[in-house]
């Protein structure tokens, strides 16, 4: 086997496999990522005809802004409470649609939970709003269970902004994580459960034994991804709670979008969006440590 | 230096590909009007203008509403933006420091015009930095939207005129029954976050404040704090809808119009839908209540030239075809709204419902205001003064404080 | 012996039987429950589509219309606007898909199977293309687009959701592909393949569940897309369903049922499509033909 990936290594193609692919991504998106830094070193860009060169003073600006702070603290507790209610909602219920049951009811069930993930973010964020409205369907059934006797200002209490639009995320977002689960599911051997169950194991056994080893690669690379996306996530904040109320549910992406669209500020903006690359290169470097140390 | 070499590409590039749009003369339209009720009508008038001009072709370019400010200064960025602009006159100040705008002085000045520029709305013209940058197509003075029924049932026989009758009379309504409420308060921090001119500012006005001194900020004054508590008290009596904090301009809207409140402050325009939308309504509307002041906060659709267009005389012809009385008042019409002609006011009066004509008797004798035009940055301001606003309505400052931290904030931003 | 054995296998196998089908009446109870909880926002959604705005918002709110009312569905099937957004995302969206799937899965192969000089930064230079977020490189994006002569046309956006989808099917294709054991490659290259039959007669068909979510990840990901798809087109014939969306959140007021009969019409299609492929989401090793 090595002297066959020996062999492999000499010629050029893993090169050739690469190629189509990093030449798009680098001829479409190099000169913007690069523009973006660049933006982040003048005192403005977009709407200043003559930028001033200013070094690192964005970044020290934004070191002492206890709004960026602020914005970097609720953009923690979002993420990390999204990608869990993604991947305990998401593995969850790729188990249960994954179970032995009629061809026809798995096609049903399968389809019907992916239902949140194929509406654009406008909508769903509109439909939230009407559902969580003080005057909406689920003020009006949690009084009618008499689980509280007032209405709640779901997305205008600051106390509970940050909740429901983690309810919010992770509705969007289990499909993803579930879709993707469920497909690596398919791969695991059959072999290898056939062979825990002669030794007597039970479901949680197969999962924790044999599911979550064989389907670490997959697993690393949706957490890996959803963790970025989800740290950077703006639809769906921007136009559920914009930020609000105050600045209880302002993220790093509706901050990035508040400098650069309603303050007109690109270089803050682009600042921002520089310490969003910084802090996810940190993830994807131990991600990519984990996989080599796997291989 | 980085914008201009971007403007250099994005020119070459738009020159490759169509060499010939310099002699045909195309000009392009940017706005949202088309994708308001206004199903077609723009296609129409275009049609029209084109068949009177056959020297210009116009592109209608139809963005949706919430994102035609971004639009516009993105476009601009890489030097694709459009000749004709539809335009908000909250952003000329934000767009003329941009320079994005072309001074229009020069234009209204000319003797060919289709129109008499003393026959225009006179708010949008008002000269920023020394210029006129926009010229109104149409206008919408903010009024108060009444449910008569709810009125009654509370025990009125005429709808508010004063601030005193309002909190009075929207408390009584509040109380009536279980999702009934007085007054509604959108002031949700949601895009566009901007409740606070659509309600605060038509108040302060009916009340004699103003929140601009030229173009620097002057929020901290008695008149602001007034208007400020005059809010509060109506909060604290139960007199508002709950959850302002999260309650957007389109929810007030429909919540009055399925009606659930006794009063909503907006522009006039959405009485047609209001009619139109729940025929059974005992439905009104009212200048906003006073004390005793006359001037009233007025909205409208504006047009602008982009000072990149290549082709501004064509502009100036597609805007002067606009603004003819003809042509000015079909478009009112078709969005329901006061033209912005003056001298096209009879030919809307005729077959003009009693809203309309209630709202022509304030845009004739009343003094129209619009401040946040000459705020250096209009929609970081509005965000501040619902921020500060919800912060008042959930307790956790008083109208005075609120009013300094929104003046301390606007004068941050303007620094 | 075997006589008296019987009777107990018998009942065991009842028994295993009734645990089995009890099993099952537990796990269609708990899918029906859950499902409903998930799907009860959409219905609600289906519920706005099919009432007047009043009855929307009036007091209690109510799941069920009074009376159905189609005002909103018939003005979006018979507006010319709407079928062109809807042919333009499904264009956009299969084209996007097909792409990054040969060019993604041409990419995780070189990843998945080879070491070589460069393949941790090629890698992380991949994964960083999503590290930045969208809006900021919005303008200096458009600027490139505009630059490539694409500003306007369906390409443009085609091109843009490639470059978003492609570090997730590399990633993804890569995850998926580093499940199968290396020891099917070495078979077949015995016989003769060369990689790229190795990639396409062997390992495909055995990732086939892993390319199926890829491509639906692909395909979601240029069907939801907002922002790019405002800024680089402007031309009504060119704009997708979520622009038209949008268009309906007006300055004076939202058109309520148009919008959700809109959404709900312009997803029956990705549903169906979705009911389709998702059958090839099942098997496992052993079951395809591999060893076979």
């Amino acid at each position: 086997m090595t002297t066959m990936l020996r062999q492999m290594t000499t010629r050029g193609t893993p090169y050739l496999f690469l190629l189509p692919g990093l030449v798009i991504l680098g001829a479409l998106l190099s000169v913007p990522l690069y523009k973006v830094v660049e933006y982040s070193l003048y005192d403005n860009v977009i709407v200043e005809r003559n930028p001033t060169f200013v070094g690192l003073a964005n970044y020290t600006n934004l070191m002492t802004d206890p709004g960026y702070w602020s914005a970097g603290f609720n953009t923690v507790v979002f993420t990390v409470g999204s990608v869990l209610g993604h991947m305990i909602v998401g593995i969850g219920l790729a188990l249960l649609v994954n179970a032995d049951i009629a061809p026809r009811a798995r096609t049903f069930f399968r389809s019907m939970l992916i239902l949140p993930w194929i509406f654009t973010a406008v909508v769903v964020a509109l439909n939230w709003q009407l559902l969580l409205n003080p005057f909406g369907l689920i003020n009006y059934m949690l009084q009618w269970m008499g689980l509280t006797s007032e209405p709640l200002d779901w997305l205008g209490d600051p106390d509970l902004a940050m909740w429901s639009l983690l309810l919010i995320s992770t509705w969007r977002g289990y499909p993803f994580i579930m879709v993707s689960f469920l497909s690596g599911l398919q791969t695991v051997p059959r072999e290898l459960y056939e062979a825990a169950e002669i030794d007597g194991a039970g479901f949680w056994h197969k999962f924790w034994h044999v599911t979550l080893p064989q389907l670490k690669p997959v697993i690393f690379g949706v957490a890996l991804l959803d963790l970025i996306w989800t740290f950077q996530l703006f639809p769906l904040v921007w136009l559920s709670t914009g930020g609000g109320p105050g600045r209880a549910t302002e993220v790093l992406s509706t901050l990035t979008f508040r400098l650069a669209f309603v303050d007109f500020q690109f270089s803050q903006a682009a600042t921002v969006a520089v310490s969003i690359l910084i802090i996810s290169a940190a993830f994807t470097l131990l991600y990519l440590r984990n996989e080599a140390r796997r291989l | 230096m980085i914008k201009t070499r971007f403007t250099a590409l994005a020119l070459a590039a738009a020159t490759a590909l169509t060499p010939l749009a310099a002699q045909a003369a195309e000009i392009e339209w940017l706005q949202w009007f088309a994708a308001e009720n206004t199903d077609g009508f723009y296609d129409e008038l275009v049609a029209d203008f084109e068949a009177k001009h056959p020297d210009i072709t116009v592109k209608l370019v139809t963005q949706p509403f919430g994102k035609v400010r971004e639009s516009i200064v993105t476009d601009n960025a890489i030097g694709v933006g459009s000749d004709v602009l539809g335009l908000n006159m909250p952003w000329t100040k934000e767009f003329l420091d941009i320079g994005i705008l072309e001074p229009l002085d020069e234009y209204l000045a000319r003797d060919d015009n289709s129109f008499a520029t003393s026959d225009l709305v006179e708010a949008p013209l008002g000269k920023i930095d020394g210029h006129t940058w926009m010229v109104p197509l149409n206008a919408f003075p903010f009024v108060m939207h009444v449910n008569m029924g709810l009125v009654r049932q509370a025990g009125f026989d005429a709808p508010p005129a004063t601030w005193e009758e309002l909190a009075e009379q929207a408390g009584a309504i509040s109380a009536l029954e279980d999702g009934i409420s007085g007054i509604g308060m959108p002031f949700s921090s949601q895009p566009p976050s901007n409740g606070p001119i659509l309600t605060f500012l038509p108040l302060l006005y009916a009340h004699g404040g103003r929140i601009m001194a030229d173009t620097t900020p002057n929020f901290d004054n008695p008149e602001v704090v007034a208007t400020l508590q005059f809010l509060k008290d109506m909060n604290d009596a139960g007199a508002i809808a709950p959850g302002a904090a999260s309650r957007t301009g389109g929810v007030d809207l429909e919540e009055f119009i399925a009606g659930r409140t006794g009063f909503m402050i907006s522009p006039g325009v959405h009485s047609s839908s209001i009619t139109s939308r729940n025929p059974e309504l005992e439905y009104t509307l009212v200048r906003v209540p006073t004390n005793g002041e006359t001037a009233y906060r007025v909205h409208g659709w504006e047009i602008g030239i982009a000072a990149d267009s290549p082709n501004k005389d064509a502009a100036w012809t597609f805007v002067n075809y606009l603004l003819s009385p003809e042509v000015n008042a079909r478009a009112a019409k078709a969005a329901n709204a006061l033209p912005g002609n003056l001298a096209a006011l009879d030919a809307v009066r005729e077959g003009a419902d009693e809203t309309l004509l209630k709202q022509m008797e304030i845009l004739s004798g009343d003094t129209p205001v619009e401040e946040m035009r000459q705020s250096p940055k209009a929609a970081a301001s509005w965000s501040v003064m619902t921020e500060e606003i919800q912060a008042m309505l959930r307790g956790d400052q008083s109208p005075e404080e609120a009013a300094a931290a929104v003046q301390a904030r606007w004068l941050d931003l303007a620094g | 012996m075997s006589d008296i054995v019987q009777p107990a296998q018998a009942t065991q196998a009842v028994n295993e039987e009734r645990r089995r089908r009890w099993r099952q009446a537990a796990i269609y109870a708990a899918l029906a429950l859950v499902t409903f909880v998930m799907v009860f926002p959409i219905l609600w959604m289906i519920s706005v589509s099919l009432k007047p705005t009043t009855e929307t918002f009036s007091l209690p709110p109510r799941l069920l219309p009074e009376t159905f009312h189609w005002d909103g569905y018939a003005k979006v099937l018979t507006d010319p606007k709407f079928r062109s957004f809807l042919i333009n995302s499904y264009v956009v969206g299969l084209a996007v898909t097909a792409l990054s799937l040969v060019i993604g899965t041409l990419a995780a192969f070189g990843f998945s199977r080879y070491r070589f000089f460069g393949d941790r930064v090629a890698k992380l230079f991949v994964i960083t293309t999503q590290m930045v977020p969208t809006i900021t490189l919005l303008i200096p994006y458009f600027g490139v687009i505009v630059f490539l002569g694409l500003y306007d046309t369906l390409w443009g956006l085609i091109l843009t959701y490639l470059t978003f989808a492609l570090p997730y099917s590399i990633v993804m294709m890569n995850g998926y592909l580093d499940t199968i054991p290396k020891d099917f490659d070495e078979a077949a290259t015995i016989d003769g393949c060369t990689p790229l039959g190795v990639l396409v007669r062997v390992l495909l068909p055995v990732a086939l569940p892993g390319i199926i979510s890829t491509a639906v990840y692909t395909f979601l990901l240029a069907w939801n897309e907002f922002l790019f798809a405002l800024a680089l087109t402007r031309s009504m014939d060119m704009r997708t369903v979520p622009v038209g969306i949008s268009m309906m959140v007006g300055e004076f007021g939202l058109k309520w049922d148009e919008m959700m009969a809109f959404s709900v019409i312009g997803s029956l299609p990705v549903l169906i499509l979705f009911m389709l492929v998702q059958r090839f989401v099942v098997g496992g090793l052993s079951a395809g033909g591999v060893k076979g």
